[in-house]
């Protein structure tokens, strides 16, 4: 559940991008940083290491305005997708609201998909998370590569609970804002929920 | 040749756009003149002009290779990253760009462009130039762990495993000096994988996670070392931490008198003494204690000693009772026994975590949470019931037996009867045969008490072989296999299980009549009553009232409403009661699957000896059945079975003896499958051992036909060391073992097993290892096969949380207010408040006086209020309202935070005042009402906030429920 400071009047949401290495999460993160606003964008925090990969996370905090006298700020994360950054991956998850998988279409990293998949779930779960139960979304990026292996495919394998599922050209900004708006939806619904 | 006229033609076609007409002026120069860096430099650029990159870039490498050999390293890093834009493809360049930053000092980057070469290799699966690159990056930064890892990695990969294990020794080693154990173990084990003879690293290993409350990898570890040298001391010291560790007692106590007796080998007397000590405490009532201290007593009108003990007795040092209780050594203390032992709460919530764990079928880590109790409570009944189904769940049939039985060892001990019925059922389902039962069904049908009279008598009688006859006589009746026997399958699916049928759960009582397998009655004989509990143990007492476990609601099943006909596999007793309605077991019961030969159990051959009491009256000194008992119907565990050969001989002897008085025995069906062996006395009076296991040996060449040499092993062991020459056995093992060679690895060396009686226990050591690490050592196994991903490395958050930092420091200014306060709450959302308090607190100096200050300050007394530090917190929530916008909704929101400091801080004159005018300024705000309620009951209101509340001596306490600042809550 979201984040509520009430002296501020400021609801937090916080949206964690997860998938396999080189995916396309920091993509996603800097197409939506570049269409944004800039009066509801905070800075991109985006480091990287000296192999040009994620530092720790990427974050993008956003405002979508107030709800009922609360402003509402989504904050975008992304995790290193390597494998030997896992512990890195379990502490950007805690306090999660919302969960976009972002899968690398391409046929070769279907098994890197696979195995990202179930260490979000397994993480998820060390949270205190269910998968099944969070405001989940997956993009399939890099839909414009040769080898990019059939939407159907994908969604076979690794959408069988039906989510909202996007395809994705991140660095032209296909399927980015769907994905984002798609989880927001979610996290919001959840949060109204929280109030009822 | 004017050199200047021909560049001043040149630069006027350039002007006009002439590009290529200038480029022919400009040759003309190079001609003469190959390295002008100047001309080199405008033919590049001309390339450029001209979309050329291929041209561009070779006269920028020049330029750049001129700079570089001149000693003008930036100069030539400005190039070559010049060149790289236009040709990304020219990896080689990055080399270049590598070896001038290193020339620059400025190793961060080199180390980049180094790992940029190596991934475009690593890419291209060319391992030979990845290493040439990895080895530079090594060199450069000895420090770099990560690379040398990678390195190490590709060693492997090339099959250079001197090399490889170069690299990761000085890994490992540089790790262990920074101190980074996670690290170092992940290392360290690479290591240990590739070189198995460095006993010194596994022993090591063992001892790090026995720190680390891990006995299972520790036991992997200790396997090494004790296959390499059974009677090592520190070997079985550490065993015997591990298993106690896991709450494994029988195998703790077995590991110790196999100390005890390598103590003795040395003549190490005073040593061995204080380990026997240990096995009196942890089992007052071991017969090999009983032996010894029968030793010390008048032997007049003692019974005649049987042939084991007395052997035992004699080799036995005089028993020295008045010894301390605490006889642990410094090294059992400190992982067995650690100081700061946990409160009960701790355990409790360990065990509410378990569950949490179990729920989402994260199986592996419930049993880490298990084996945390285990560490500090081995006699916890909650835990072993708990790992029970866990095993159950996960389809570990060699554990859940195990714990199956500690369970019902615990029921026993504390006589609690009716918590016991659903493993009394699930054991009588799945091998009510084991020696132990007709102990558990005689203490645990009748009402707690009964049992410890029964074992007093017991031991006082002095008489084991008869004990349970004597006193059973009108309850026990051993019978046909029933007619009817209760099915009770179960189907495990991932996490869940779900119980087809339910046994009977009343407890019996005293009149009612067991129909029993001849191996009941056989072990009923013989079997002893388990020994008491060790010291500590009896809290579960008061737990009788529970009568299933929290796991039950777990995994409550569906009933059948009628049993349905016994499937064959597993006959157990018929309980009088199961024509009523049966009552769920509650318990996750094992489903273990049917053997390949029909209606022969090899899971729990009928009437195995397992009884580890009976053993020392039968079989020599060194061998300690006690170990294997544990594993009766352990499929899994095929050297486990051919170890307890011995055991099994005891009730070979039992079956063919005449049945105890007053008990009708007809045998049971089972009991007309092959047996796997003979007692060793029976062997002296037995036929010719040929003919005697020539069922048994058909039966392993069957099983080696079928390429089932796990089966065929298990039987082979079995007659082995009851004949340990059998001639056709060692001929079929010959066979086997060469048909199995190119398949699936021989698990244990089985050569041990002829070596008489002291190598027999050791073996037997092993096998129980090789059954406890069961499929655990074939995971840690399979990196070790294929480890070149090195995807076991992990990098530690505080490495990468120090490096973002550090980054971030570059790239956000202090005043940059929003950036920091967001960051602010990131880090707090991860839980790293230390660092979210730094960056509001750097925000806040950025927006003194406005209203974000108010939100800095509101967001630090949260923060504090997190931590426990409800002074600071307090100070300040305080501080902010002292600023003039904490008006209205802010002033009623930090207000009410502020309040539920003060709670924190024990406070609560001062929380009701600040929630009271809360309540004036806002009656409806949050829960404000009942928290004025609350606390109004127990406090009179004060309102003076104007110096910083000291924090109450002993630390404050958490605020109740209700008035905990907002954290976490869904509401709009």
């Amino acid at each position: 559940m979201s984040f509520i400071n009430y002296s501020s009047r400021e609801i937090n949401c916080k949206i964690v991008y997860y998938g396999p290495g080189l995916c396309g999460k920091t993509t996603n993160l800097q197409y939506i940083y570049n269409k944004t606003n800039p009066e509801t964008k905070g800075k991109l925090i985006s480091l990287s290491t000296e192999t040009d990969r994620t530092l720790f996370f990427d974050f993008l905090p956003l405002s979508l305005g107030e709800i009922r006298g609360f402003k509402t700020r989504f904050h975008l994360y992304t995790v290193p997708g390597q494998v030997f950054y896992d512990a890195s991956r379990k502490l950007i998850l805690k306090g999660v609201d919302g969960v976009v998988f972002v899968a690398d279409s391409q046929v070769e990293r279907m098994e890197a998909n696979i195995e990202s998949m179930d260490n979000l779930r397994v993480n998820l779960a060390e949270q205190g998370y269910d998968l099944n139960k969070v405001p989940f979304v997956i993009q399939y990026n890099k839909r414009d590569l040769p080898n990019a292996v059939s939407e159907e495919e994908l969604r076979n394998v690794l959408n069988p609970r039906g989510v909202p599922d996007f395809p994705g050209v991140a660095p032209t900004g296909v399927g980015v804002f769907d994905t984002l708006k798609a989880v927001a939806k979610l996290v919001l619904t959840e949060l109204k929920k929280g109030g009822q | 040749m004017d050199k200047n006229k021909i560049i001043e033609a040149a630069a006027k076609l350039v002007a006009k756009g002439a590009y290529d007409k200038a480029i022919k002026e400009y040759q003309k120069i190079l001609e003469i003149d190959p390295k002008d860096v100047r001309i080199l430099q405008k033919m590049g650029e001309l390339y450029q002009k001209k979309n050329d990159s291929s041209q561009a870039a070779q006269f920028f490498t020049r330029v750049a290779e001129s700079y570089t050999t001149d000693g003008f390293f930036l100069k030539a890093v400005a190039l070559y990253k010049q060149v790289l834009k236009l040709d990304p493809s020219l990896i080689d360049i990055n080399i270049k760009l590598a070896e001038l930053h290193q020339h620059l000092q400025l190793l961060g980057e080199a180390m980049a462009y180094y790992q940029i070469v190596a991934n475009h290799h690593d890419k291209l699966g060319d391992t030979r130039a990845s290493l040439d690159v990895l080895k530079k990056m090594v060199d450069l930064d000895p420090d770099n762990v990560a690379s040398r890892v990678k390195l190490a990695d590709l060693y492997v990969r090339e099959g250079m495993n001197g090399e490889a294990m170069g690299e990761f020794q000085r890994a490992a080693e540089h790790l262990k000096r920074s101190n980074r154990i996670d690290d170092y173990l992940r290392v360290a084990e690479r290591l240990s994988a590739m070189d198995p003879n460095n006993l010194g690293l596994a022993r090591e290993l063992a001892e790090l996670y026995l720190q680390r409350n891990d006995q299972k990898r520790a036991l992997a570890k200790l396997q090494i070392c004790f296959k390499a040298d059974s009677r090592d001391i520190e070997t079985l010291r550490l065993l015997a931490v591990a298993f106690q560790g896991l709450g494994q007692t029988s195998k703790t106590i077995s590991v110790y008198k196999e100390l005890a007796r390598a103590y003795e080998d040395r003549g190490q007397q005073s040593e061995a003494e204080q380990v026997w000590l240990q096995v009196s405490q942890l089992d007052p009532n071991d017969p090999d204690v009983q032996a010894r201290e029968a030793a010390l007593a008048p032997p007049p009108s003692a019974p005649p000693m049987p042939v084991a003990s007395a052997v035992v007795t004699a080799a036995a040092p005089v028993y020295q009772p008045a010894q301390p209780a605490q006889q642990a050594t410094a090294a059992q203390a400190a992982y067995a026994a650690p100081a700061g032992r946990p409160k009960t709460d701790n355990i409790s919530k360990l065990l509410t975590e378990t569950d949490v764990y179990v729920k989402y079928g994260l199986h592996d880590k419930a049993l880490e949470h298990l084996r945390k109790v285990f560490s500090v409570e081995p006699e916890n009944i909650d835990a072993h019931e708990k790992a029970y189904a866990i095993y159950v769940a996960s389809n570990n049939h060699a554990q859940a037996f195990e714990q199956l039985l500690n369970v019902l060892r615990l029921h026993t001990r504390s006589g609690d009867g009716a918590r016991a019925q659903p493993y009394l059922a699930a054991i009588l389902q799945q091998n009510p045969g084991h020696p132990e039962v007709p102990v558990f069904l005689s203490a645990l049908r009748v009402a707690g008490g009964a049992t410890g009279t029964q074992q007093e008598a017991e031991q006082d009688g002095g008489h084991d072989d008869a004990i349970l006859v004597d006193s059973s006589d009108d309850d026990v009746i051993v019978a046909d296999e029933p007619d009817e026997v209760i099915s009770a399958e179960v189907a495990v699916t991932g996490d869940e299980v779900v119980e087809e049928a339910a046994l009977a759960d009343e407890p019996l009582t005293s009149n009612e009549e067991l129909l029993m397998t001849p191996a009941d009655a056989a072990a009923a004989a013989r079997v002893d009553v388990e020994p008491p509990p060790v010291a500590g143990y009896g809290d579960d007492g008061g737990a009788s009232d529970q009568v299933v476990s929290d796991f039950d609601q777990e995994y409550a099943a569906p009933q059948l409403d009628e049993p349905e006909p016994s499937t064959g596999e597993f006959p157990v007793a018929d309980l009088e009661e199961q024509d009523e309605p049966t009552g769920g077991t509650g318990i996750p019961v094992m489903s273990i699957p049917a053997t390949t030969a029909p209606g022969y159990d090899f899971d729990a051959p009928p009437g195995l000896g397992d009884d580890e009491h009976e053993a020392p009256t039968r079989v020599a000194p060194r061998l300690d059945p006690s170990l294997l008992k544990t594993t009766v119907g352990v499929k899994s565990s095929a050297v486990a079975h051919g170890r307890r050969a011995p055991v099994e001989e005891t009730s070979f002897e039992d079956l063919d003896a005449e049945p105890p008085t007053g008990v009708g025995i007809v045998p049971d069906e089972a009991f007309e499958q092959p047996t796997p062996a003979q007692p060793i006395e029976e062997a002296v009076e037995a036929p010719p051992e040929e003919e005697t296991a020539s069922e048994e040996c058909d039966e392993a060449t069957f099983f080696i036909e079928q390429g089932l040499y796990d089966e065929a092993r298990e039987i082979l062991d079995t007659i082995l060391i009851a004949y340990p020459d059998h001639p056709r056995a060692t001929q079929l093992m010959a066979q086997m073992e060469q048909a199995a060679a190119g398949g699936a690895p021989a698990p244990e060396a089985p050569d041990a097993g002829s070596n008489g009686a002291a190598g027999r226990d050791a073996f037997d050591l092993a096998a129980e290892l090789a059954s406890e690490l069961g499929d655990f050592s074939q995971e840690q196994a399979a990196p070790e096969v294929g480890s070149a991903g090195g995807d076991d490395y992990q990098v530690s958050v505080e490495e990468v949380f120090a490096e973002f930092k550090k980054g971030l420091e570059k790239v956000v200014k202090p005043e940059d207010v929003d950036t920091h306060y967001d960051l602010g709450v990131a880090y707090k959302e991860m839980g790293l408040i230390d660092d979210a308090v730094s960056e509001f607190s750097i925000a806040r100096k950025g927006c003194v006086g406005k209203r974000k200050e108010i939100d800095c300050l509101s967001m630090i007394g949260l923060l504090q209020t997190m931590k426990g530090d409800f002074a600071q917190s307090v100070e300040a929530f305080l501080q902010a309202l002292q600023t003039e916008l904490a008006k209205g909704d802010v002033e009623k929101a930090l207000r009410y935070d502020l309040a539920s400091a003060y709670e924190g801080a024990g406070q609560t004159g001062r929380a009701l005042g600040q929630y009271l005018r809360v309540q004036g300024l806002d009656g409806a705000f949050r829960d404000v009402a009942a928290h004025v309620e609350r606390l109004s009951a127990v406090a009179t209101p004060e309102d003076d906030e104007a110096p910083p509340p000291q924090p109450p001596a002993g630390g404050g306490r958490p605020p109740s429920g209700g008035g905990r600042p907002a954290r976490k809550v869904g509401y709009v």
